[in-house]
């Protein structure tokens, strides 16, 4: 499956063959995980954590068989890590996650200095690295890490699909949920959470509603035609799109120093 | 720093939620008509049924026809008021010449303002004109006169914040609501339900925070946890901060951050979730790697309070139960609290640098503390009241003793 092109580095280096086989092999770990945690009813969250091309620590998230709501699988994978290795080698470390961090745990691998963050798919209920709230740039005593995401989110959301299928026993009241269907098909739509634009035109009064979207991070140049092609891609699939208009920050941030951004607003019907 | 030796006196004051002090920011500028008292609610008629769309409910908070000395004195300096010129319309100016300056003054022409509506839903011409064909200006020589004055956009969220709107802005009044946060009266009566023991419960989280300090595990920070359901209120576990304690329980080198899991928060937590296993009749000690987290007492009070049996077996996460922390929680810690679904949370002190509650921002902050005293600026992160946003939400308040005291800690530490 090929790597969605948005995932980019934070110079706006679009990652090639070779980078994103090393991704890649990462993230199967972590949706390995995942799949581990589906099967012992747990929510199919998975991550590992990579230092010099090697996997120091995995985890899965816990929270059903701990009873405690913290155990995330960050958490899970960095209490192995600590178990034996000093503390700062995380300074050295890269994260591998299926979904994104939560605010939680996002303000965790700040607090750890961690390097980077790769995910799968969007969290859109308490992301905490771009999903809902942006804990990895905002303004902070510790120092900011990039996050890149994106990485194989198809099987990331339909992992948690499965499992939203199935009944959380451990809830006050148990969801009635036998008639929940499990639905594969995914919106091929890369550049735009789709479930935070369906929240904010849900929301939103008026018919036509820009939806402003970060599509490059560019630090140097973006040519146009990237841009075109990736805009004619998204207005491909979602046909609610009437019309996208680009613009160009001149904003640095901390993810993209001295940089500009690219950005697209898009109209909806 | 030793804590003091008795819990704090104070007060709770509930913390702000982002809401409440973005919405306390917008201003919009409208325009104001001056007119004769008895001629108020004529013109606020003829303009409710020419622009019936332009009448709306937005200004519900404030006073539409105000009388001039109930203005603030800067925008009656603004106001070229013209009580003499009214006077003689109205033909009182002949009957009172012959009296004395006293009784004149008593008889002058009592003057209203009217608030029509805002200056970029209507052309001041347009307004003009509409007055100037209408009584009481019909056929007078005088002209309207019609200001224009920035009133809050949003109705105010407390009484003294109406009060201080009032001497800034325009009259406005209060109604006991609040949109942008918890209802004023659910708020009194939590507050009511738990200020007796919160002081308490405070200098307890304080104490286990300076006896881990003490023994070299941790940061002067500490919380306690308890079950404030049912009477009487049940001592659910006490946590003390753990960050430089080592996998194999001695104090380690500070270094950085040292283990960030193991912020007092995070370690109450997973006492409680501990507890829940036991009541349940299963294993507490399920993770195999469950000393990193340091989720077992270390100290004296920890463990009488974790070897209590008093968490129902069929509880869910922290559902119910409240947190009393020393320090604002840290992002990670404040979202700890969100993720186990506590009811409500009480801090000690603030923690601009870092805390994850507060909503003040130096933006929110630049025109003085809108509610009085001083609430320093933070990062505005307001995590405990955002619903649109995050999966939970729960009440918080601080400990407000009226004097500063000393935080105990480093300002750019995590709590």
């Amino acid at each position: 499956m090929a790597l969605p092109r948005h995932v980019v580095d934070p110079n706006g280096h679009v990652l090639n063959e070779e980078e994103r086989t090393y991704h890649e092999s990462f993230m199967r770990e972590a949706i390995g995980m995942a799949e581990l945690a589906l099967q012992t009813d747990e929510t199919p969250v998975g991550c590992v954590f990579v230092k010099d091309g090697e996997i120091i620590g995995r985890g899965m998230n816990a929270t059903n068989r701990t009873l405690n709501g913290t155990r995330h699988a960050e958490f899970i994978a960095l209490a192995e890590i600590l178990s034996k290795h000093p503390i700062s080698i995380l300074q050295e470390t890269d994260l591998y996650v299926t979904v994104e961090p939560c605010v939680m745990c996002a303000s965790a691998l700040r607090q750890y200095h961690i390097r980077a963050v790769y995910f799968g798919c969007w969290n859109d209920r308490f992301g905490g690295t771009g999903g809902v709230l942006t804990i990895h740039s905002d303004p902070s005593v510790d120092k900011p890490y990039p996050v890149y995401g994106g990485i194989f989110r198809e099987e990331a959301i339909l992992l948690l699909r499965k499992f939203y299928v199935q009944e959380n026993e451990k809830a006050p009241e148990p969801k009635q949920k036998k008639t929940r269907e499990l639905k594969t098909e995914i919106l091929p739509l890369e550049m735009v959470n789709p479930d935070q634009k369906a929240k904010k035109l849900k929301g939103a009064k008026k018919e036509n509603v820009p939806v402003t979207t970060t599509v490059f991070a560019a630090k140097e140049t973006v040519t146009v035609s990237t841009v075109t092609s990736t805009l004619k891609e998204i207005v491909a699939v979602d046909t609610t799109i009437s019309t996208a208009k680009i613009f160009q920050q001149e904003k640095p941030n901390d993810q993209n120093p001295g940089g500009s951004t690219v950005s697209v607003a898009l109209e909806s019907s | 720093m030793l804590p003091d030796s008795c819990p704090p006196k104070g007060r709770l004051l509930p913390l702000k939620t982002r809401d409440e002090l973005r919405a306390a920011l917008e201003t919009i500028d409208v325009y104001a008509v001056e007119v004769p008292a008895r001629f108020a609610d004529k013109v606020l008629n003829i303009f409710r049924t020419t622009y019936p769309d332009l009448f709306t409910n937005n200004f519900q908070h404030i006073r539409r026809v105000a009388k001039f000395s109930f203005l603030p004195p800067h925008i009656q300096s603004n106001f070229s008021s013209l009580p003499d010129l009214w006077e003689e319309v109205e033909g009182l100016s002949d009957e009172i010449v012959d009296e004395d300056a006293e009784q004149k003054e008593k008889k002058r022409v009592e003057l209203r303002y009217v608030i029509t509506t805002s200056t970029s839903s209507l052309p001041t011409r347009d307004l003009l004109q509409l007055l100037a064909t209408n009584p009481p200006f019909t056929g007078l020589r005088i002209q309207p006169q019609v200001f224009t004055v920035p009133i809050p956009a949003l109705a105010p969220t407390s009484a003294e914040q109406a009060e201080q709107w009032s001497r800034e802005y325009w009259p406005v009044s209060y109604r006991n609501t609040n949109p942008y946060g918890p209802h004023p009266a659910l708020v009194g009566r939590n507050t009511a339900e738990i200020e007796d023991a919160a002081p308490i419960w405070l200098h307890l989280a304080e104490e286990v925070g300076e006896q881990v300090r003490a023994a070299g595990y941790g940061e002067s920070v500490g919380c306690v946890i308890t079950d404030g359901s049912g009477k009487p209120e049940e001592l659910i576990a006490v946590a003390g901060d753990c960050r430089w304690r080592s996998p194999n329980g001695e104090p380690m080198p500070k270094e950085a951050s040292g283990n960030v899991m193991a912020h007092c928060v995070q370690r109450a937590i997973a006492m409680v979730a501990k507890k829940r296993l036991r009541a349940s009749g299963k294993d507490p000690e399920t993770e195999t790697l469950a000393h990193i987290y340091s989720d077992s007492p270390v100290t004296a009070m920890e463990e009488t309070a974790y070897s209590v049996d008093n968490t129902p077996p069929n509880g869910y996460l922290c559902v119910d139960l409240d947190i009393y922390v020393s320090h604002e929680p840290c992002i990670m810690c404040s979202m700890a609290i969100l993720h186990s679904r506590f009811r409500r949370c009480i801090i000690r002190r603030r923690m601009p640098l870092t805390g994850g509650l507060t909503a003040e921002t130096p933006e929110t902050q630049a025109k003085g503390d809108i509610y009085g005293g001083s609430r320093p600026a933070g990062l505005g992160c307001g995590m405990f009241w955002r619903p649109s946003e995050l999966n939970w939400k729960f009440l918080a308040w601080e400990l407000d003793t009226g004097v500063e005291k000393e935080v105990g800690i480093e300002d750019t530490l995590h709590a």
